[in-house]
Order: C-alpha cells, then sequence, then structure tokens
C-alpha cells in the first residue's frame, strides 16, 4: 500500500492513506458515539445513568431522560468541528500535494485529539469538582461504593453503588486522533518528495540529449 | 489571506459561538436551565415527588417453627416512588425490647421487585439463637407473644444501601 522511495525512484502514494483512514474514523466517530457514549456511569441498578460524550450527553435519572441544554451546545459544537475537521481530511488525503491541502491538513488533524483532551479534562475536572463540592467519589474507571453526606440523606446513611468506565467509542477516538497524527507525519515524507518529482518533471528534457561525437 | 483560510476560521468559530449563543438566546429569559433544565424538576416530581409518606415495612404476620427456632415474618411495604425498586437485602439485629437482650439476627429470605406504587410482601427469616431460646424460659415464662426490635437495620434497594437508626417494633408469638 505505502512504496518507499529510493532515490530516483517515483514515488506513486498520490493518497495519504493515515490521512483516509483517519477522516474515515472520524466520521464514523460521529454517527457510532451518537448512539454509544465515549464514558457511562451507573448509579445503583441504572437509577441514574450518564452517558457522556463530545458527540451526545445525556442523563436517565430514574426512568426520565434529559440533556443539559449547555452540553447539548457544546456537544453540536463538537459534531460541527469533528464532521468539517473529518471532511478537511478526507479532502486533504485523496489530494495530499495540491495547494490547498496543506491547509486542510492543519484544521483537520488537530480536531479529533483536541476532542479527546478537552473530554477527559472536563469530566476529570468535574469528578473532582463533585467531590470537593458534594464529597461524593465519582470514580472514573471501575466500580465504587460511596457514602452520601449526611445532610443529603435527613440522619440515614445511604451508600451508593457507581460504576463508571470508558467505551469502545473512546478508544475509537484515540485511534482516529492517532491515525490523524501519522497523516500529518506522513504527509511531511511524501508531500516534498511529490513536490520534487513534480520539479523533475518540469524540468527534465523529453528526449535524451543527441550524443556528441 | 486566502478564501480558504478565512472559510477554516470562520467555521472554527461559528461552531463554537453559534450553538452557545443559540442557546443563551432560547433561554435568555432563564439562563438558570441553561445548566439545571425543567425536565430535571419535572422527572423528581413525577418520580419522587409524592403526597403519600413514605412509611416503614409494616408488620403482617409471623410463623414460629420450633424444630428449627426459626421466625419467619411477614412485612408489607408500599412503593410510593413513580418507579419500580428491587429490595436486594435486608437485614437487622433483633432485641428484646424489655430487656433490651439480644436475640439474634434477621435477613431478608429471597430479593423482592416491587413496582411502582405496588404493595409486596416481605418475607423476613430470623433464627432464634440459643441465648434468645433461654431467654424465653427465664426472662418470658409463660408469655404468648414478645415485643421485640427491629435494629440496625440496613436495607439494599435497587444498589443503594440504607442504614437507618430507626428501629421497628414487632410483637411476634412466642411458643414455649
Amino acid at each position: 500500500m505505502f512504496r518507499c522511495c529510493s532515490e530516483g525512484e517515483t514515488l506513486q502514494a498520490e493518497i495519504n492513506w493515515f490521512g483516509l483512514a483517519g477522516g474515515i474514523a472520524v466520521v464514523l466517530l460521529i454517527g457510532v458515539s451518537i448512539f454509544v457514549p465515549w464514558w457511562q456511569l451507573l448509579v445503583g441498578d441504572s437509577l441514574v445513568k450518564a452517558n457522556v460524550s463530545p458527540i451526545y450527553t445525556n442523563f436517565d435519572f430514574i426512568g426520565g431522560s434529559f440533556t443539559i441544554p449547555l452540553l447539548l451546545a457544546l456537544n453540536i459544537s463538537s459534531i460541527i468541528l469533528l464532521a468539517a475537521g473529518g471532511v478537511a481530511i478526507l479532502i486533504y488525503s485523496a489530494r495530499p500535494a495540491e495547494s490547498y491541502s496543506r491547509r486542510l491538513l492543519g484544521f483537520g488533524y488537530r480536531k479529533p485529539l483536541y476532542a479527546l483532551i478537552l473530554f477527559t479534562v472536563g469530566l476529570v475536572a468535574i469528578v473532582l469538582v463533585v467531590k470537593s463540592v458534594w464529597s461524593i467519589d465519582v470514580p472514573l474507571m471501575g466500580s465504587g461504593r460511596t457514602t452520601l453526606p449526611t445532610n443529603m440523606t435527613q440522619g440515614l446513611t445511604v451508600s451508593v453503588l457507581m460504576v463508571a468506565g470508558f467505551q469502545w467509542p473512546f478508544l475509537l477516538g484515540l485511534a482516529a486522533a492517532g491515525l490523524c497524527i501519522a497523516a500529518k507525519f506522513y504527509d511531511n515524507k511524501i508531500v516534498p518528495i511529490q513536490k520534487n518529482n513534480a520539479t523533475n518533471t518540469s524540468t527534465a528534457p523529453a528526449t535524451p540529449p543527441p550524443a556528441v561525437a | 489571506m486566502n478564501i480558504l483560510g478565512l472559510l477554516l476560521i470562520l467555521i472554527n468559530v461559528g461552531a463554537i459561538a453559534g450553538p452557545v449563543a443559540g442557546i443563551a438566546v432560547v433561554y435568555r429569559a432563564n439562563p438558570v436551565e441553561m445548566i439545571i433544565p425543567p425536565e430535571v424538576e419535572e422527572i423528581v416530581t413525577r418520580t419522587i415527588g409524592t403526597n403519600k409518606p413514605i412509611e416503614l415495612p409494616q408488620y403482617v404476620s409471623s410463623n414460629y417453627d420450633s424444630a428449627t427456632q426459626t421466625v419467619v415474618a411477614t412485612f408489607s411495604f408500599t412503593n410510593p416512588f413513580k418507579v419500580d425498586l428491587r429490595i436486594n437485602s435486608l437485614s437487622a439485629d433483633v432485641e428484646c425490647v424489655d430487656h433490651v437482650f439480644a436475640l439474634g439476627h434477621a435477613e431478608l429470605s429471597n430479593p423482592v421487585q416491587i413496582n411502582e406504587g405496588a404493595t409486596a410482601m416481605i418475607t423476613v427469616i430470623f433464627i432464634w439463637t440459643q441465648a434468645a431460646a433461654d431467654h424465653f424460659v427465664t426472662a418470658h415464662t409463660g408469655a404468648a407473644t414478645i415485643d421485640i426490635n427491629l435494629t440496625n437495620l440496613g436495607l439494599d434497594v435497587s444498589g443503594i444501601t440504607i442504614e437507618t437508626p430507626e428501629n421497628i417494633r414487632v410483637n411476634v408469638p412466642l411458643l414455649q
């Protein structure tokens, strides 16, 4: 699939395959994240459920489902940015040597990485805020039983089982981010060579010069 | 700067500013609802909000098996919430009310599913200890019934564990 070039050999890699795979992964990521969260928290026997991702976040609370409007707005922002980034990467990957391609690559390759970083940092921040404000330990991964503060439980000792974990779309996000970064590095290898090849082709004589007697 | 660069910058800015501004406009009358939507209050009212007081399980009846020194007590509990509950476990220490004498330990026989608004029977099994049997002979000779307290009551309801300092007082038959 990838052809390495020794000096003087023509490079045929007109497609940045890392970028193509990264772009497809980003588009796929947007699609699946609507249905499967990146991170899920279950409280009790699913009495409370939090489905969190940069694409869609909702909460199930004792049988009722709701979203937080501000998070919904940020989710829409993420969808637009990731979709734009994915399309940009795909267009770039098809024609990496075009003059506009570098700009598309620069726009697109960081988007999944930013989504991952902001999502993880935001999640950790929320867990820390919940712990410091309400003294409730919410696990990021795995399960744990936490005791609610007694001022919230009218003197009763109430402890709840919480199970949390990252879901497979989070791993898909990691893969998409990795592929997009790989596309950036691969671009540094193929584009200069292609440009050199183009330069050589334009300056090379069509026929060999006649031999001088 | 070419048109493409400008377009990409506009996408970056617009993708973030657009939805956030849209939500801010929609909720301009009550910005708090951007973070705590009205659906939360509706759900709480619909599921937890109830005019009925939440009552502890009510004692219904009990049977005593002298051969195994086992009391099987039945309690009724009405689920006041508009959500199905499952009592996974129940445990309590049992003591004589008159003499504050530890008689043993009681536990739920089987998990109980209680649908929203429904009343279910909860069966609790209590095995007398030999010390309890001796206590009945020495301190409750000839008594037909005995008042017992279920103390240190612990419940696991749908994965939520509740421990209450409140005691449940029950009068159970005493066959000697």
